[in-house]
């Protein structure tokens, strides 16, 4: 068992080394993982088959047995994403780039609700200093902007250029101070940039003009989502955990072989979270449930598998169907204006909100939002919630909005 | 009779010259048949498309409400298709009496509504307008919101329900605003007092556009500037991403375009009243 345990972690290592060895990639390259054939006529099968029989197939363990997991307990489960995988990508191009001297500037887009900011986890890993955004009240005041003296050193990095601007029309003047600078400096930067952010900047400021060549980390893919999120749940508090399908039964996340794991539960989850890290994690992290009356109280003691082996008891976390969320229906227009500029921002105040709206009541739409679990308040800031995402995006592109490319 | 003719050559001459078939031939059932299939199916091209544009993704939108006029197009001509030789009988002679016949009619009788129906088949192929388009004709201004037989009907922004008949295309200028593409140009105009900087407005405009909710980002943003003898005049002009935003897209950014000009120590001018000279 140690022997088979040890090839296999020597083996996902290679696999995740490989991904490392590879570096970022230009994002125009980046493909989202596409949703299984299998899946697809699934849906399709199983929406028919509602129409015609108003029946659906039985699930494994009946969905009312089962409730969500409590928070507490998650984050010992599954902890919040470090995204080490991004981060040593980060890394390669980064020291890659560090050597050869022809151009000043990296730029890196990083997908949205990037909660953690992988740029700046990098940076502060690496022993690089990053360089703050000024506070976003100042960058509409009537005195206008003027750009704080930036220390002349071997690399300035600028992690959320997202926090240098604001959707309103004196809220540029900051960015376009920013990137003139970078334009004339000698020093080298890395800048990091959500992707709707990006979009917005290249229409308002032409900051592709300054800031070429955009890369991005390479996308998720079931192969990928399994090794990592198998490290994630490999740790010595989850050890005696096994986490099952709800609607098959069957080991979504198998430790001791990498042919064992629900494949097809991966290659949905790839997809539906656009091969985005974090938002598969949050999706991940929604979809577990625990039975009835087990696990839901903290304090509560982790409740025995039925196949398990006395010598060794497993609890088991059961994986539920990847639910979407659908829009209020009265004012959906309304709600995407808000939801569209909270992504182009990635976080937002009520006052700063309502800067960026068409109308000031346009803000009263966030409570629906918050209760739909669109959006989550984290202190003062309303930021998208990443497990909506996916949702988010295909809303905004049905209602023909402008888009990013991730 | 020829006598010389056979009377197998005599009876087929007879039913040559015949018009119309023998009432107990003609199968009335069969024709009811087809007409009622036929309007139930362009009914239903008329309610569902629609109604599955309006709620489907928006790139969608116009291909479904342009497929319309053209299903019902096909749908009346292989009924009229059908439906004719069952009653008539068709041969190279009777169909120059019905033609002769159908011509001094609908030149007397029908000649506003023949020209309608003919000019509403060329604006299917010329496509000077189609469903969800924004056009003006005459002095009406609004969506295309149908397309019939004989007429069109515009949604205007007051919400008036107005009836063209295609036939305008013989004579008028038909102004399609975004000819089947999702967005228009919309332009906010500004007049501000001459002595300002100009330069200074032009790029805070800009800026106003810029940094909209509605504005499309595949579109350029222009701002023209034109001098007139009691005002500098701007014009901003710049594509919502979807045009049905296109009058809130023109109020936000005259709104913030007035903000904007004064921010930037502009005088907003009104244009002068004449006044008779008597007065």
């Amino acid at each position: 068992m140690t022997v088979t345990m040890t090839a296999a972690k020597s083996e996902k290592a290679s696999i995740v080394s490989d991904f490392e060895l590879r570096g970022m990639i230009p994002l125009e390259d980046f493909e989202q993982p596409s949703t299984p054939n299998q899946e697809t006529l699934r849906i399709w099968g199983a929406r028919l088959k509602r129409l015609v029989s108003q029946s659906e197939e039985a699930p494994f363990i009946n969905s009312e047995q089962l409730q969500a997991t409590a928070l507490s307990h998650l984050d010992e489960i599954v902890s919040p994403p470090a995204c080490g995988p991004v981060i040593d990508e980060i890394n390669k191009t980064v020291n890659a780039w560090l050597r050869d001297e022809t151009t000043p500037v990296k730029f890196i887009v990083t997908p949205p609700c990037d909660e953690n900011c992988v740029i700046e986890t990098w940076a502060k890993r690496s022993g690089f200093n990053t360089l703050d955004a000024p506070d976003r009240s100042s960058l509409i005041s009537s005195d206008g902007f003027h750009l704080p003296a930036i220390k002349h050193e071997e690399l300035v990095i600028i992690p959320r250029l997202a926090d240098w601007f604001l959707r309103h029309r004196n809220g540029l003047r900051a960015v376009r101070e920013l990137l003139q600078f970078v334009s004339e400096s000698d020093q080298r930067f890395v800048f990091g940039c959500n992707s709707w952010a990006w979009s917005f900047l290249v229409k308002a400021v032409e900051a592709d003009m300054v800031l070429p060549q955009p890369e991005i980390f390479r996308p998720f893919d079931e192969e990928r989502l399994h090794e990592w999120l198998s490290a994630l749940a490999s740790a010595d508090s989850t050890q005696n955990l096994q986490f099952r399908s709800s609607k098959t039964g069957g080991n979504v996340l198998s430790s001791d072989s990498a042919a064992d794991h629900d494949k097809d539960f991966f290659e949905t989850l790839a997809a539906r979270s656009l091969g985005i890290p974090w938002v598969a994690w949050h999706m991940w992290r929604k979809a577990l449930r625990s039975e009835d009356g087990e696990m839901a109280d903290d304090d509560a003691e982790p409740f025995e598998a039925e196949r398990g082996d006395r010598e060794e008891r497993k609890t088991t976390l059961w994986i539920s169907e990847i639910e979407s969320s659908s829009l209020p229906s009265q004012h959906t227009q309304t709600a995407l204006l808000v939801l569209h500029s909270l992504l182009i921002h990635n976080r937002l105040t009520l006052a700063e909100l309502k800067c960026t709206l068409p109308a000031a009541g346009d803000a009263n739409m966030l409570p629906a939002l918050i209760s739909r679990g669109f959006i989550h308040r984290d202190g003062p800031y309303f930021l998208c919630t990443p497990s909506a995402y996916p949702d988010i995006r295909s809303a905004l592109s049905a209602a023909g909005f402008p888009m990013s490319s991730i | 009779m020829n006598p010389l003719k056979s009377p197998a050559s005599a009876k087929s001459a007879d039913e040559a010259l015949r018009l119309i078939n023998d009432l107990q031939s003609i199968s009335f059932g069969r024709i009811t048949m087809i007409v009622a299939v036929t309007w139930l199916a362009i009914h239903a091209a008329q309610k569902i498309l629609p109604f599955v544009a309006e709620r489907g993704p928006t790139q969608a939108r116009l291909y479904l409400l342009g497929a319309v006029p053209i299903i019902r197009l096909v749908l009346l001509t292989a009924a009229i298709l059908w439906i004719v030789p069952l009653i008539f009988n068709i041969t190279f002679q009777n169909f120059l009496v019905i033609a002769g016949a159908a011509s001094v009619a609908i030149g007397f009788a029908f000649k506003d509504y023949a020209s309608s129906l003919i000019a509403g088949i060329v604006a299917i192929f010329e496509r000077p307008y189609r469903p969800g388009d924004w056009v003006k004709i005459g002095g009406d201004y609004g969506e295309v919101r149908q397309v019939g037989l004989r007429a069109i009907r515009l949604q205007t922004a007051a919400d008036d329900m107005v009836t063209v008949p295609h036939d305008r295309i013989w004579t008028d200028n038909i102004s399609n605003a975004n000819d089947g593409s999702r967005t228009l140009m919309c332009i906010a105009n500004f007049y501000v007092a001459p002595g300002t900087d100009g330069a200074k407005i032009k790029a805070a405009l800009w800026d106003v556009a810029a940094t909209s909710p509605y504005l499309g980002y595949q579109k350029p943003i222009s701002v023209i500037v034109q001098q007139l003898p009691w005002a500098t005049h701007y014009m901003l002009k710049a594509y919502p991403f979807d045009l049905r935003d296109q009058f809130s897209f023109i109020s936000e950014m005259t709104l913030r375009g007035k903000l904007a000009i004064v921010e930037a120590n502009g005088e907003i001018v009104s244009a002068p009243i004449a006044v008779p000279a008597s007065e």
